[in-house]
């Protein structure tokens, strides 16, 4: 029996936008106000600069979307207005800690003054570098020393006179000998030997014997005065020179204590340089081997950069550069490791040791930051070792501390700095994919603490009157940014065209700007070979198409399988339990559909439903999910008060590399209707769609791959006039097909047929009605639906049967 | 006057001390005259007679610097003390002659200080006797000048101040005062400070007084002997040149 009603097929008009350039009000895009914004993207954009322009902390930023949606120069964009609208921040800097050196101090100070304060110490030092040798070369300096040092001399000069002259009237000589002094008693200017002395009477002998112990005995106390006198003379000495030194360090820094009043922490500071200054006046005296620097007489020397005044020296962290105009930064770090993130502690190497000292701190992306914007892409901090619990340690803390990967570790013990940390007042953007931002949300807890606002871009908008104006303003920005041809609106119309297509909806335009781009400035390109004024349709097509082709290589391969008749596919003829199903295959940048022939074989059993992809393990979850409803709807439409007595198998054909999705789930059951019935479904069509337990056909996604791969079979085969795709109706505003297909639709070759329901499909792929269930409870004699529920039942009997035999042999046995 | 133009160009300095300690105050002096004068240095060990006559005394003791006992004496032991005081002299020189172009040699030789030094030295020789002292030498160079010594002299001190920038102070017998500032002056040493001494008590009284950092003694002012004598005033090692004829 013929159905009654079927869907009708969809006008060539109905496939893919159509825009009259003329509509578009102007030439080209020349005539149009560049468009400086981001369009459709209100709800990220008003999340960023609410962030931006917020004083508290935590409320950091996540903007994320999809790749090429313009999320970093939005970013970047709105960051720099926000920045500019910000007082410039403090600068910092590192200085010596003199009474731990291990713990650098950092100081605050007013922006441009970091620079200032370095010079003025490295000029501090150059200056003493002069004035303190002249200090100490000076008259004044020489004759205070040579009067200790001759003070000193004198009292040792005159108690050894005295001494050397109260032993020659005993009669006794202090000798020098290679074991120290000796005292020897004398007789006519000569030392009395043993043997002289023992024939000496008693008495002599006791009497040189007392002279020569009292002589020792005040030589040792004079030898013994020694140490004690050249102490005090080094006190002297050390006390002479501070009083010097002080003189000539107090009136070289008092300047820099005025050009730095008012800031209580230099000023501690300078008072510590004062005090280590004064104690190491020597450093300043040290001559170094004369280099001579040739014919030029050496009028000045950096002084300052010789290793013994690096305890002096500023370490500057962070300068603004006010003069030039500087505002609050932003900084986008690209490569951020821990090291590049945080900063970094350098170390020398000397005599085999690892060495540091606070002039070897180094700021990384958060003190250039400090007090503005920091813009990071989310994958590459993740990526690095430790940088993002560095950057989340941080934004917790409000502090940056410096750390090493190594000292995390403790692999290497070595001299090392405990810096003081710096406040941390950054707002931190992160930019990344949809999937990251989630999956930090759910699995790291401390992510929604400290990135409270997402900035979520969207990647389509509404297409509407307005819109397609504002579109055609962001083509026209990006001819003038790439520095393209102006584009012709009929071009721009075909850009559109494009971006629906980009979109997956004909009622929405793509907001991926980077791809949009793309197009534009590949259609320059061909509209350059051309020797063209402005960029024409013709020139969108070639860059559509050479795009196509260069991805093509795995698309044409898929074909060539088809036709050449390795993958079989028909597409023509009838046959029972076979239907052409369609998929969409992805890899890389290449997308493309295919259609895949779906079996399915039934017999009488218990109710199973065998999904062979599932059962070897080739079928995803939403396959196997889709297949799972198509039990339900034959449990719930046919003979429903009969056991469920079906044995089934469904398979996709020749396929061997995994599926998954149930976009397929349609096809499959009008294969297995089809089975059941025993009707022959028209090979001529490929059908897509998901089907729930009520029988809807649910719309799907890459419905013009799809429809597109089943094309170019049946026209790479030779169309037919039959042909053609069953679609979702709730797919066709999703349309947005190559106009190869229009044209064949046009020409009445090719058919897409939108359904809505498993019976409108059955009906055009059988030719028999489907049939609905009267008043009466069955179906029409002879639709398709009648012709199932009667095998079904059939099956029911036989399995009934079946029991009840075995249950008699039993029971007679 | 003496001849004495072999000062310039002395064939050998010859290093002479009873102990390390008093040849190694005076090296770097001995060194800098090898090198400025292109000489050979002969270090000159001298196991002085007095010394081992000392040691000999059962109560013979000895006192290092810092006025500490180094314990009871013995002959063996003084004669094991000086030729290890050699030894740390070879060493000394051997380390100096790496690091610059330097002929020498050191001898042990037992005997009075003042005749091994005569019998060491040959003509044109010019003498250094080491001696350490305990306190900072504040007194600079100290040139000994008798009744006839000359410009050769005056011209030997003159490069030795200068090359150890010390101020110069020159005694001399008073007769001679006036000639020998007018010879300082005409050899651009305008610094030096002249005094005159009466007799050898007064010269020995004012030496003892001046913390000499070195003395020159001129040969005229004396030998050998004169020469030992005024190191144990000065307490400052001692160049005695020797004269080229007498």
């Amino acid at each position: 029996m013929a159905p009654k009603t079927l869907p009708e097929p969809l006008a060539a008009d109905q496939l893919s936008l159509r825009i009259d350039p003329g509509s578009l009000g102007f030439e080209t895009t020349a005539e149009l106000a560049p468009l400086d914004d981001w369009p459709g993207q209100d709800r990220a954009l008003g999340a960023i600069r609410m962030a931006a322009g917020m004083a508290h902390p935590d409320f950091n930023v996540f903007v994320l979307g999809n790749p090429g949606s313009g999320r970093h120069s939005a970013a970047r964009a709105l960051l720099r207005d926000a920045a500019d609208a910000k007082p410039v921040p403090n600068d910092w800097v590192y200085v010596n800690n003199f009474d731990a050196p291990h713990k650098p101090i950092a100081l605050e100070l007013p922006p441009g003054k970091a620079l200032a304060l370095r010079d003025a110490m490295q000029s501090l030092v150059d200056e003493l570098a002069n004035d303190i040798p002249a200090i100490f070369e000076s008259d004044d300096y020489q004759t205070k020393r040579r009067n200790i040092e001759q003070t000193l001399s004198e009292t040792h000069e005159e108690a050894m006179n005295a001494l050397v002259e109260k032993a020659r009237a005993r009669g006794v000589a202090i000798l020098r000998t290679p074991m120290g002094f000796g005292v020897a008693a004398l007789r006519d200017g000569e030392v009395l030997t043993p043997d002289d002395y023992d024939k000496l009477p008693e008495d002599e002998q006791e009497e040189i014997d007392a002279a020569v112990a009292e002589i020792q005995d005040e030589l040792e106390a004079v030898l013994k005065e020694v140490p004690r006198q050249q102490k005090e003379h080094r006190r002297q000495v050390e006390e002479l020179n501070a009083m010097m030194a002080e003189e000539g360090v107090d009136a070289a820094i008092a300047e820099l204590r005025r050009d730095f009043d008012g800031l209580e922490k230099v000023q501690t500071y300078l008072r510590a340089v004062r005090r280590d200054m004064i104690e190491n006046a020597a450093l300043f005296l040290v001559r170094e081997e004369s280099a001579q620097a040739g014919a030029f007489p050496v009028a000045t020397t950096k002084h300052y950069q010789k290793p013994q005044f690096g305890r002096y020296m500023v370490n500057v962290m962070v300068a603004h550069d006010v003069a030039n105009g500087e505002r609050a930064p932003v900084v986008e770090e690209d490569l951020p490791t821990l090291a590049n993130l945080i900063g970094r502690i350098e170390h020398a190497t000397e005599n085999g040791a690892l060495v540091t000292d606070f002039t070897m701190i180094r700021a990384g992306a958060l003190q250039r930051a400090n007090g503005g914007y920091l813009m990071l892409d989310a994958r590459q901090v993740l990526a690095e070792p430790f940088a993002w619990d560095a950057l989340k340690r941080c934004l917790r803390t409000g502090e940056i501390s410096i750390f090493s990967a190594v000292e995390r570790f403790s692999l290497v013990s070595t001299v090392s700095l405990e810096p003081d940390p710096i406040p941390l007042k950054t707002r931190v953007v992160l930019v990344g994919e949809r999937r990251l931002y989630y999956l930090l949300a759910a699995l790291d807890p401390e992510f929604g603490t400290l990135f409270k606002i997402e900035a979520d871009f969207d990647d389509r908008i509404e297409r509407n009157e307005a819109t397609t104006g504002t579109y055609a303003r962001l083509i026209a920005g990006m001819a003038a940014r790439a520095g393209t041809r102006p584009v012709a609106a009929a071009a721009v119309a075909r850009m559109l065209m494009e971006s629906t297509r980009m979109a997956d909806d004909s009622e929405r335009l793509s907001l991926d700007i980077s791809g949009i781009a793309d197009l534009l400035r590949e259609a320059d390109h061909w509209a350059a070979a051309d020797g063209a004024a402005a960029v024409a349709p013709a020139h969108v097509d070639r860059a559509v198409a050479e795009a196509e082709h260069r991805a093509g290589r795995l698309r044409a391969l898929s074909q060539e399988a088809i036709t050449r008749d390795t993958v079989l596919i028909d597409t023509d003829g009838g046959r029972v339990g076979q239907i052409n199903a369609l998929s969409v295959v992805q890899i890389g940048k290449t997308r493309f559909g295919r259609p895949a022939r779906v079996t399915a074989r039934v017999r009488v059993g218990s109710g199973k439903l065998v999904d062979i992809e599932r059962e070897a393990e080739l079928g995803g979850p939403l396959h196997s999910k889709g297949v799972m409803i198509l039990s339900g709807y034959l449990a719930t439409h046919y003979a429903p008060d009969l056991p469920m007595s079906l044995w089934a198998s469904i398979v996709f054909e020749q396929s061997y590399g995994g599926v998954d999705g149930d976009s397929a789930s349609a096809a499959e059951l009008f294969a297995l209707l089809s089975a059941l019935s025993g009707l022959e479904i028209d090979q001529s069509f490929a059908v897509t769609g998901s089907v729930n337990q009520m029988g809807d056909v649910q719309p799907i996604g890459g419905v013009n791959e799809k429809i597109e791969g089943f094309f170019d079979i049946c026209a790479a085969r030779g169309l037919t006039g039959r042909q053609g795709v069953l679609i979702p109706a709730a797919n066709v505003k999703h349309l947005a097909l190559r106009q190869r297909v229009v044209d064949a639709v046009e020409s009445g070759a090719f058919r897409i047929l939108p359904i809505g329901t498993i019976g409108a499909g059955i009906a055009l792929l059988t030719g028999a009605e489907a049939g609905a269930r009267g008043a009466e409870g069955t179906y029409p004699e002879g639709s398709v639906n009648a012709r199932v529920e009667a095998r079904l039942t059939e099956y029911a009997e036989a399995r009934r049967a079946f029991v009840a035999r075995a249950n008699s042999r039993e029971g007679g046995a | 006057m003496t001849d004495e133009p072999a000062h310039d160009h002395p064939r050998r300095v010859v290093l002479g001390a009873t102990c390390f300690a008093d040849a190694e105050a005076a090296l770097g002096l001995a060194l800098g005259l090898a090198a400025q004068t292109g000489a050979e240095l002969r270090g000159l060990m001298i196991e002085e007679e007095t010394i081992i006559a000392y040691a000999g005394h059962r109560r013979a003791r000895a006192l290092d610097l810092a006025g500490r006992s180094t314990g009871g004496l013995s002959v063996e032991r003084m004669v094991a003390a000086f030729r290890q005081d050699t030894r740390r002299l070879e060493q000394s020189l051997a380390e100096a002659a790496r690091k610059r172009p330097l002929r020498w040699s050191v001898t042990l030789e037992r005997g009075r200080m003042a005749a091994v030094l005569s019998g060491a030295a040959g003509i044109g020789d010019l003498i250094l006797i080491g001696y350490r002292p305990a306190r900072p030498a504040t007194g600079g160079l100290v040139l000994v000048l008798g009744e006839d010594d000359g410009r050769g002299i005056i011209g030997l001190a003159g490069r030795i101040a200068g090359a150890t920038e010390q101020d110069m102070h020159v005694l001399v017998p008073p007769a001679r005062r006036a000639e020998i500032a007018e010879t300082l002056r005409q050899a651009g040493l305008h610094r030096a400070v002249v005094e005159s001494y009466a007799d050898a008590a007064a010269l020995h009284k004012r030496l003892g007084r001046m913390s000499p950092a070195v003395v020159v003694m001129a040969p005229g002012a004396g030998g050998a002997e004169a020469a030992a004598r005024l190191v144990e005033i000065a307490r400052a090692p001692l160049i005695l040149p020797v004269p080229a004829k007498d």
